[in-house]
């Protein structure tokens, strides 16, 4: 799973949300490093809904602009934990070998501010 | 000034599907519109890129649903065969001109020979595409490859024969030029172009088109060829095959597959033209040959993945 999909299905477990809302929202769970524009975002959920991932609601007119809230489905829901576990193995992984690469004392200079 | 950014955004969501665009034009001129800066008027060029780029990956995905896959499968099948007849057609029409000039008095009997020879080049198309037909699938891939290695022995060989013309397939060299082992690819393109499609297509023949209308297709056009050929040179030979190639054109981009074929048949045009003028044999041979093989890669790949819920055989 690439990551714009990732953080995508990320933002829609918070609960539904509109293009521009999923927009600003990756943008937060990535600390401001993923931005994703529309035509990406629109070819990730035209995808993402051909997989039985994320479904589309209704279209709906707020203060003269149209939205539509998408939201995970339990398929959705059960790829992001998957991935989720995944991803935390593999993190895992890398930090204990981190660690077994440098000796206690190290580990404090080595990580300066702590990485974890 | 955001009617005016909005005016550009509809132009660009262009690059969507229709029931794409159905469903979503109105939420992504939403979305796009809040993710401008204010004061803008044209769209930014990222965001334009991306916003065409979407487009053309929903598309892509579209293209290879299983749906439209047997759409593909169809579509290489009647190109393995419309290739050589156009090559062939193509070919003719180079004889036809040649030899209608030929005999004119004065006559020489040597500018006839070579009328005959050109002629002759063009037999291993009609051959390959009468095998097509006969629905010897394997014999005309056999055959096509074959050829395309004669051609490019062919092109290797120097110009000293007895004729004062060496024809080579495609061009005509002026004897004392030098044959150069970078002609090799446009020598052997077409021929190639014609075996690749050949494998590519799961049942080369004319079942999607229908046997019937591809014979009067290809006697049309061969006709109009030779028609051509005698009526004149330069524009006014070339006119009557592509009026029956206009007729073609159209009713194939009136059904799916038939746009497909289109598509598959896309490299086609520029080695039957001579590619561009002017440029080396080795620009010419990667300026067809990449994006020939960029097209054609794609529709190998659509035709050969993926399965596809097929009735009986």
């Amino acid at each position: 799973m690439q990551e714009p999909t990732f953080l995508i299905l990320t933002a829609l477990a918070a609960g539904p949300q509109h293009g521009y809302g999923i927009i600003t929202d990756v943008l937060r769970i990535s600390a401001e490093r993923v931005r994703l524009r529309a035509g990406t975002l629109y070819a990730a959920l035209d995808r993402l809904e051909r997989e039985g991932l994320v479904e589309a609601g209704q279209e709906e007119v707020v203060d003269g602009r149209a939205r539509r809230y998408y939201r995970l489905t339990s398929e959705g829901e059960s790829r992001l934990a998957e991935e989720a576990e995944r991803l935390r193995r593999n993190a895992e992984t890398a930090a204990s070998r981190l660690r077994a690469r440098h000796p206690r004392p190290a580990l404090s200079v080595a990580l300066p501010g702590g990485v974890v | 000034m955001t009617a005016e950014l909005e005016r550009h955004y509809r132009r660009l969501l262009a690059a969507y599907p229709q029931e794409h665009r159905d469903r979503h034009v109105q939420e992504m001129i939403a979305v796009l519109l809040a993710g401008a800066e204010p004061g803008r008027r044209w769209p930014a060029l990222r965001d334009a890129y991306d916003v065409v780029r979407g487009g053309l990956a929903i598309r892509l995905h579209r293209a290879a649903d299983q749906g439209s896959r047997r759409h593909w499968r169809e579509a290489a099948d009647v190109a393995a065969l419309i290739a050589p007849v156009l090559l062939f057609a193509a070919m003719m029409l180079r004889a036809a001109v040649y030899a209608w000039s030929a005999a004119r008095p004065p006559v020489v009997p040597g500018e006839l020979l070579q009328a005959a020879e050109l002629a002759g080049y063009a037999l291993p198309y009609g051959l390959v595409a009468l095998l097509v037909w006969l629905g010897r699938a394997r014999a005309a891939t056999v055959s096509a490859w074959t050829f395309a290695i004669l051609h490019g022995l062919e092109s290797l060989r120097p110009p000293s024969l007895g004729a004062s013309h060496v024809v080579t397939d495609g061009a005509i060299l002026v004897m004392g030029e030098p044959v150069v082992l970078s002609r090799i690819g446009t020598a052997v393109l077409p021929m190639v172009l014609c075996a690749v499609m050949l494998h590519l297509a799961p049942s080369p023949g004319p079942a999607a088109v229908g046997s019937g209308r591809l014979l009067i297709w290809t006697a049309a056009l061969l006709g109009a060829a030779v028609t051509g050929g005698m009526i004149g040179r330069g524009p006014v030979a070339v006119a009557p095959p592509l009026i029956v190639l206009l007729v073609m054109g159209v009713t194939l981009l009136r059904s799916p597959a038939g746009r497909r074929t289109l598509l598959v048949l896309s490299p086609l045009p520029a080695p039957i033209a001579g590619g561009l003028p002017g440029a080396g044999a080795v620009a010419q041979t990667l300026v067809i040959g990449l994006p020939a093989a960029a097209v054609l890669g794609v529709t190998g790949w659509l035709t050969r993945t993926g399965r596809v819920k097929e009735s009986g055989e």
